[in-house]
């Protein structure tokens, strides 16, 4: 690897580049599944080669290619001084990265259960057993469960001609996930719940030893009776209400409303042709109300078992902790080393990453994290006269600037004189971001907080796709309007 | 890129190496360039060479097979080819028996369509970058911002199974799409108003920077200073952009075959009714001019055109060959590689075009909207495929006949089913937007009464 590393490094510093890196990526991932009883294909993916990024008359250039020779590393590696120069030709302001310190490590997801030694009969036995209890009611039409699991391993070179430092770093990423999804039929309805969470699935940086703490098969006949429960329900009501949103929902509620309106390079416009911008402008860092007192964000990409959790972003920035909303003042962004600058950081956090080996790093969220409060949920609810308790995403939107959102879940409990009142069906509710985080008034505590998987991220142009966490207990929200 | 014999030579390479009854090999390849533009600059300039080989393995009876397995990999050497079927083999034993599994398609008869251009496929960063200069150039004269992407890209794909069949088809792309965005002042907060195009062809030497660019500054000279409008129905002109981004989620979310057939979708059991106004006519047509995409399916099936809705009426649905058969239907040339949840989509919707012009159909509305184009779409509820989403990039009011003045952007949620039972007139432009799997759809604009808005945002 070290050879093919210098290979491409020597040739962008001989064709001009100012600073290069390449990435080198091996990545396995294997999946199994079950469909309504039957099984679906076994997965198997494997992946080699690299990305070499340059910069090159203060613009950048990246190319990617699997051929993985001398005589390939160095045609690539010129394609990327190439390119650069050609965006450097028309560009007027020259890219300028925050400095680094040159490092040479080692970083490794902490594994107990390798999930790769782990024989497919085990994992298609669990998905069989929940199958299943799933489909012991005949209003179940279709029950699907899947288990996923990958490794990434990768090398990072880098070299900068300013510094001269370079940096060489061997990181070893696990992931493993999984969850079903029961759907309920009837004439004219079709309503579904999904365990652990959206998508059917829960996903964290762990071996094998996730899916046994995620409890898969002890949940599956509550999830099939509340599947069949939301047939019978009567629809969400509109108007205003007190909202309890359970964990699995402030997830998406976080990760729209917050992750994506605090990464810089959105605010700054890299994004404004496509995914869009924020309302989170710089100018409002350290005196924006963002949410009420209670609201407390942190990003974090050291926390254990998150997504995005590493030992270095694909800058080489080493991973770290910060508050992004403070005692519900906005506090922070998410940067790369090209955008921490224009907050006048000399040092980013580390949030630049690429979904392979064949895609350019950019800016993405980090594992943020709602910080819990000191409410039982049950107090929570007995202190809520007329209310909505809300559950497991299904469907998401939110304007290009993230102000207005509309999110809807799988099911939803009526609140009564702080007492639940019965299941409703196609819950939804609606608001604009700072409004909404303003009119949080309880939070759980610890106990019923735990740190979600989300890996759907999609972002840039061609679209990449990332995971990232985001930790969260149930939480309140007062007077927003529901049921669209 | 690979070429279509390098591709024969590895799929046959790769079927020789199998040992199984039955083997499926499928070799997509791609060499794709982007140039990518943010703040007046490019920001990004970006190219990839990527190939990526799968292998399905069927085990049992040769024309019955009961267990199947799925391995791929981007390794095109010996040693890569051997590993990816044991694996594929592998799985394939570990697996429980499937008895709906269908064996390999033999060899199969295409319609030939050519959408392969040279320059397109071996396109420069020079040749995206050169018509970008002057855009820019003019943006930092003016204080506008520009941000964009231009793509190019030219992509593979050879099937070839183990009893007999080879496709092969080639295509390429280019895509430009520019937003331009103008801030009332120098804070980082002040109102700004913006303005997008864009434009997808399969030829580059098509693509008109300089004629977006002039759309994207208009939309943004005219949408400053936005008022706020109330929530509710109004009468809106959907341009194409802003149609086809709603019949993805048709396509996706109402006509999955698996949805249909599993009483998920809005369209069960509605084979043969009418279902949206006499004026809504759609086929799925791999094959109509500037429509993209390939001529079979993921199992290698020749596609075919599928008049989905016709005068209104649902009258087919399209079938691979596993739907086909939970169907007792016949296959269409639709399918996914099986077993999939979706079974079957289609990827190349055609709506038919009407005879009204845009100014015909501004003229004709008295208090309505005139959208850009959406943004953040979703499904809120399959069973009436209720949408929601936001307008984006210029929202605009119409009154008396006329573009009255901008508007702030809008949050609609509606029912796609009666929008579609809602459409006044039906444009006579032919766009074509992004579809799936390398397809594209052609949709017109769309003069829709009573569209529900249900909030407004900030700006």
């Amino acid at each position: 690897m070290h050879e093919l590393q210098d290979a491409a490094l020597e040739t962008a510093r001989i064709r001009g580049a100012q600073y290069a890196d390449i990435r080198i990526g091996h990545y396995r991932s294997e999946s199994c599944s079950v469909y309504n009883g039957a099984p679906g294909p076994m997965d198997l993916d494997e992946s080699l080669g690299y990305g070499i990024r340059v910069l090159a008359d203060g613009a950048w250039g990246f190319a990617a290619c699997d051929h993985m020779d001398r005589e390939s590393v160095q045609r690539t590696a010129a394609g990327a001084v190439e390119l650069a120069k050609a965006a450097g030709a028309v560009n007027s302001t020259p890219v300028r990265q925050a400095e680094e310190p040159a490092v040479h490590d080692f970083w490794q997801t902490p594994v107990v259960i390798d999930p790769f030694a782990v024989p497919l009969e085990t994992k298609l036995d669990l998905l069989y057993r929940i199958d299943k209890i799933l489909r012991a009611d005949p209003r179940i039409r279709v029950s699907t469960g899947q288990l996923d699991w990958q490794r990434r391993h990768t090398w990072l070179a880098t070299w900068s001609a300013g510094s001269g430092n370079s940096s060489r770093i061997e990181q070893v990423r696990t992931i493993c996930g999984g969850g079903y999804t029961a759907m309920a039929v009837t004439d004219g309805d079709f309503q579904q719940r999904s365990f652990p969470n959206t998508f059917a699935r829960q996903s964290k940086s762990m071996g094998w030893e996730l899916i046994g703490a995620l409890k898969l098969e002890d949940n599956a006949e509550r999830i099939r009776e509340e599947a069949i429960q939301l047939l019978t329900a009567p629809p969400c009501p509109t108007g205003p209400k007190d909202i309890i949103l359970t964990g699995d929902q402030m997830v998406l509620q976080i990760h729209e409303s917050v992750g994506h309106a605090s990464e810089l390079d959105r605010v700054l416009g890299y994004e404004a042709n496509y995914a869009g911008t924020s309302f989170a402008t710089t100018e409002k860092l350290g005196n924006f109300r963002y949410g009420s007192e209670i609201v407390n964000l942190v990003a974090d990409t050291t926390v254990p078992t998150g997504l995005a959790t590493f030992g270095y972003d694909d800058d080489g920035v080493a991973a770290q902790r910060w508050p992004i909303v403070r005692d519900g003042i906005l506090s922070g962004y998410m940067t790369n080393r090209e955008t921490a600058g224009a907050i006048s950081q000399s040092r980013s956090r580390g949030c630049n990453r690429s979904e392979s080996w064949s895609a350019p790093p950019i800016t993405r969220i980090a594992n943020l994290s709602l910080m819990p409060g000191t409410w039982k949920l049950a107090d929570l609810i007995a202190d809520t006269e007329d209310g909505l308790l809300m559950s497991t995403n299904r469907s998401w939107s939110i304007d290009q600037r993230r102000l207005n959102f509309q999110f809807g879940c799988e099911i939803g409990w009526l609140i009564r004189h702080g007492k639940l009142a019965g299941v409703v069906k196609n819950p939804s509710y609606q608001s604009i971001t700072p409004k909404f985080w303003g009119s949080c008034d309880a939070i759980c505590d610890h106990e019923h907080w735990d740190l979600w998987g989300v890996v759907n991220c999609g972002k840039g142009q061609p679209t990449q796709i990332s995971e990232m966490s985001h930790g969260a207990a149930p939480a309140r929200f007062r007077g927003v309007t529901v049921g669209m | 890129m690979l070429n279509e014999q390098s591709i024969r030579e590895i799929c046959n390479r790769t079927l020789a190496l199998s040992s199984a009854p039955a083997t499926e090999v499928r070799l997509d390849t791609g060499r794709s360039a982007l140039t990518r533009l943010a703040h007046n600059e490019v920001s990004e300039s970006i190219g990839k060479d990527r190939a990526s080989l799968s292998v399905r393995v069927l085990l049992g009876p040769a024309n019955s097979p009961n267990k199947v397995g799925i391995a791929s990999t981007n390794r095109l050497d010996d040693a890569g080819l051997k590993a990816v079927v044991a694996q594929a083999t592998h799985a394939a034993e570990l697996g429980h028996e499937e008895p709906t599994l269908l064996p390999p398609l033999g060899p199969q008869k295409y319609q030939s369509v050519d959408r392969f251009d040279a320059a397109t496929a071996e396109c420069s960063a020079d040749r995206r970058t050169a018509p970008l200069r002057t855009i820019l150039e003019r943006c930092r004269r003016e204080g506008l911002q520009c941000a964009g992407a231009f793509s190019t890209g030219a992509y593979g794909m050879g099937i070839a199974t183990s009893a007999g069949l080879f496709a092969f088809h080639r295509l390429t792309k280019a895509n430009c799409s520019l937003t331009v965005s103008q801030a009332e002042g120098a804070a980082a907060s002040a109102p700004t108003s913006s303005g997008w195009s864009e434009q997808l062809e399969w030829q580059v030497d098509r693509i008109d920077p300089a004629g977006l660019a002039e759309q994207a500054f208009d939309i943004a000279r005219r949408s400053r200073q936005p008022r706020p409008l109330p929530p509710g129905g109004y009468t809106v002109l959907l341009p194409p952009a802003a149609v086809g981004e709603l019949l993805m989620y048709l396509a996706w979310g109402g006509w999955s075959t698996k949805a249909i057939l599993e009483g998920r979708s809005f369209f069960s059991g509605k084979l043969g009714q009418q279902v949206f106004g006499p004026n809504i006519s759609i086929a799925d047509d791999a094959f109509f001019p500037r429509a993209g995409g390939f001529p079979f399916d993921q199992e290698g099936l020749p596609r075919q055109r599928v008049p989905m809705i016709e005068a209104g009426g649902f009258t087919n649905m399209v079938h691979g060959r596993e739907t086909a058969r939970l169907a007792k239907s016949q296959p269409t040339g639709h399918g996914l590689i099986a077993p999939t949840t979706d079974g079957a989509i289609p990827c190349n919707l055609v709506l038919a075009p009407g005879n009204a012009t845009v100014p015909q159909m501004i003229g004709s509305v008295e208090h309505g909207l005139l959208v850009t184009h959406l943004h953040y779409v979703n499904i809120l509820r399959p069973t009436d495929l209720t949408l929601t989403g936001m307008t984006r990039d210029g929202l605009f009011l119409i009154e008396n006949g006329k573009v009255a003045g901008p508007a702030n952007n809008m949050r609609f949620t509606q029912s796609l089913v009666t929008m579609l039972n809602n459409v006044i007139a039906v444009g006579s432009d032919l766009s074509p937007v992004p579809g799936f799997y390398g397809g594209q759809f052609l949709t017109p604009s769309l003069l829709v009464k009573d569209f529900q808005f249900s909030s407004s945002t900030e700006f």
